[in-house]
């Protein structure tokens, strides 16, 4: 007959494992994640049956919780791609999680006496408390995990000084009763309420930063369209003074064909092609977004001496593809390159490729430009570290971010002072 | 034996070009050329369409009466991915002709280096489709062409070549190295990645690349180890960037 106690133990264990293994931003495959866990499962489990904590005495008790709290924590450290406050917070987290489930044990065993109807709640807690976290919170968990690196250690003090508290109370009495677990429960639902409050200001925070950041998007777009329509209208003005000149120039044309001055013919007419060539806008793209983005862009490489080539092949319509929300990334893309290969010296070495195209049902950009210096990458993110101070160099992680949301592909190289940024979006799908 | 395929409703047009076809022949003698001629795009269209006879490369007008050439370069894309080369008087086209993913784009007049540049392009594109390397297989020798392998898995210490017909080669028992067994045919077809161990893969056959596995034409997911993952990604969105801009 198994004793209750350490019935209770190990169905904790089993489940704040399984907490672990789907809350943390994993480093290594799920095989060798699972294997581990396993491993520190069967470790942990041994002791238990080995200490009995309960019936030793407090300081042996407290020990023996020390060393499994210790084995959990670096098993989280060591499972987690972030080994930084993240994983503490997750391992913490694991612990309160749990502390629910054993809660509902003890005051079940407590009042019922029956040790199989106490693992019975405790389980049906624990999965229900599981089901409910990973549906609910799982997806934007991770997220948050993988997007925000700062501001993880002061939340670790929730759980902790829950947990802290909870283990204190218990520890008051040298048996449980109703006096020790009603408080208890008072603590646990302050708990419950606490994370509540915590995660809902997270995700409040996230929406406001992304509105913000479309914010920020359809700002950019308006500022593209305010520009394109400035060359527009300088475009009019231009072929509206070659259309007015044009009947001076037939007759003058007229009057050296009479005068047989072929020389001067063939001079006009090459400075006429000259001017039309400045005022019509050549079109780049079929899309009028993209085509807005790449003129503009253009004419800014013109002014900054670079040399940029465009290759567009996308239809007018492009489908699944938002219109605003990518031709915003073009333009973080075509910013960072007209920015970075204006910087370098040798103008005839200042260059931009842009190529956009559609294969296999994916949309493919790649934007590469010349640069000069060093480009430090960030140890998080793995983008390059911007040379304009903090708060600036969010342009790729925020490109970065959009491709991930559309299930695309997202690909940085810099090589031989050329740098590449290539991204792929599912299109027509 | 290359065969060229030129359209032109401009019946001088497309007798200078054949001319310089003949040109890149001249200096080229080791290549076996044949170009037939068509004036009407019509007809070429239905010797794709309904004979199913295809040329191992395309050069197009675009602006014909009955099929204008981006229309045809679309039937042609469809039925056989063969190389198209566009030649026509206008700039205004070559977005369109990006989006049926032209190896060149050519503006008339044609300039004999221009186009001897265009048809290099081709021939190396052909000719990369067109290798065969022998394999010794379970049944003895048997000729593969690299570009029709879709993946190579590692099974049983014997490299099973998968083809894109559906059909598998099976070679002999392996005593070395799985690379190593493989190397005559992967080194053929620049296309070619090692995502995994046990797997060599032809990225033209990919059809998605997904969190830790490549989703083959055929539906089959051949997994990406963790450390060539980055590797992987990189190399698969460089030849998509190729495959999709070759003008």
């Amino acid at each position: 007959m198994i004793d209750p106690q350490l019935a209770e133990y190990t169905i904790s264990m089993l489940f704040l494992l399984s907490y672990l293994l789907l809350m943390l931003p994993m480093r290594y495959s799920k095989r060798v994640s699972i294997i581990c866990a396993a491993v520190c499962f069967a470790i942990t489990v041994a002791i238990d049956a080995e200490f009995t904590p309960w019936n030793n005495t407090d300081l042996m008790t407290g020990a023996v919780t020390i060393c499994e709290a210790i084995l959990v924590q670096g098993l989280a450290f060591f499972l987690c791609s972030y080994r930084d406050f993240r994983a503490l917070f997750t391992g913490l987290t694991s612990a309160a999680y749990v502390l629910v489930g054993n809660i509902v044990f003890s005051v079940i065993y407590l009042v019922s006496g029956i040790g199989w109807l106490a693992c019975l709640f405790q389980i049906c807690l624990h999965t229900f408390l599981l089901v409910v976290i990973v549906m609910m919170l799982r997806k934007r968990y991770l997220y948050e995990m993988n997007v925000r690196s700062k501001g993880w250690g002061m939340l670790c003090l929730v759980p902790l000084m829950f947990y802290t508290t909870q283990y204190f109370l218990l520890s008051l009495e040298s048996s449980l009763s109703l006096k020790v677990l009603i408080p208890c429960l008072c603590v646990l639902v302050l708990m419950i309420l606490s994370y509540s409050i915590v995660i809902g200001a997270l995700i409040d925070a996230r929406h406001e930063s992304e509105l913000e950041r479309d914010n920020g998007i359809l700002a950019r777009m308006t500022d593209n369209l305010k520009q394109q329509i400035e060359l527009i209208q300088d475009s009019n003005e231009r072929m509206t003074v070659i259309r007015h000149d044009m009947r001076h120039r037939v007759a003058l044309i007229n009057a050296y064909l009479d005068a047989k001055e072929y020389g001067r013919i063939r001079d006009l007419l090459s400075h006429l092609s000259g001017e039309l060539d400045k005022a019509v806008l050549s079109r780049l793209s079929r899309n009028a977004a993209l085509d807005a983005v790449l003129s503009l862009y253009s004419k800014r490489a013109e002014q900054a001496h670079v040399t940029m080539k465009c290759r567009v092949g996308v239809p007018e319509d492009l489908t699944s593809i938002d219109e605003v929300e990518y031709a915003t990334t073009l333009s973080n893309l075509l910013e960072n390159a007209v920015r970075a290969a204006s910087e370098v010296e040798d103008p005839t070495k200042r260059f931009i490729t842009c190529s956009i195209s559609i294969v296999n049902h994916q949309m493919i950009t790649e934007v590469s430009n010349s640069y000069v210096g060093d480009i430090k990458m960030n140890a998080q993110t793995h983008l390059p570290l911007s040379s304009q101070g903090s708060g600036h160099g969010v342009g790729l992680l925020s490109i970065k971010s959009y491709v991930g949301k559309q299930d695309g592909l997202f690909d940085l190289s810099c090589k031989d002072n050329v740098f590449t940024v290539r991204i792929s979006l599912r299109f027509g799908e | 034996m290359l065969r060229f395929a030129v359209c032109d409703d401009d019946a001088e047009e497309l007798q200078r070009i054949a001319s310089l076809i003949k040109g890149y022949n001249d200096i080229h003698p080791n290549l076996e050329v044949m170009s037939r001629l068509f004036q009407s795009p019509r007809k070429l269209g239905a010797f794709i369409e309904n004979d199913h006879d295809f040329f191992d490369v395309y050069l197009l007008d675009i602006l014909m009466p009955e099929l204008d050439g981006i229309h045809l370069g679309k039937i042609i894309q469809h039925e056989c991915h063969a190389p198209t080369i566009f030649i026509t008087s206008s700039k205004e086209y070559a977005l369109d002709a990006y989006g049926v993913h032209a190896l060149r784009y050519i503006i008339k007049p044609v300039h004999r280096r221009q186009l001897f540049e265009a048809l290099d392009a081709a021939v190396k594109f052909v000719s990369e489709f067109t290798k065969v390397v022998q394999v010794k297989s379970q049944d003895g020798l048997t000729p593969i062409s690299p570009a029709d392998v879709a993946y190579i898995e590692n099974r049983a210490r014997a490299a099973h070549y998968l083809m894109a017909d559906g059909k598998e080669v099976i070679g002999q028992t392996n005593r070395g190295k799985f690379e190593e067994s493989v190397q005559s045919v992967v080194e053929e077809n620049a296309n070619f990645i090692h995502p995994h161990k046990s797997f060599y893969v032809n990225l033209h056959f990919v059809r998605a690349l997904k969190a830790d596995y490549l989703l083959m034409e055929n539906g089959t997911k051949v997994p990406i180890s963790r450390r060539n993952m980055a590797e992987t990604k990189h190399i698969y969105l460089e030849y998509l960037s190729r495959s999709g801009g070759r003008a």
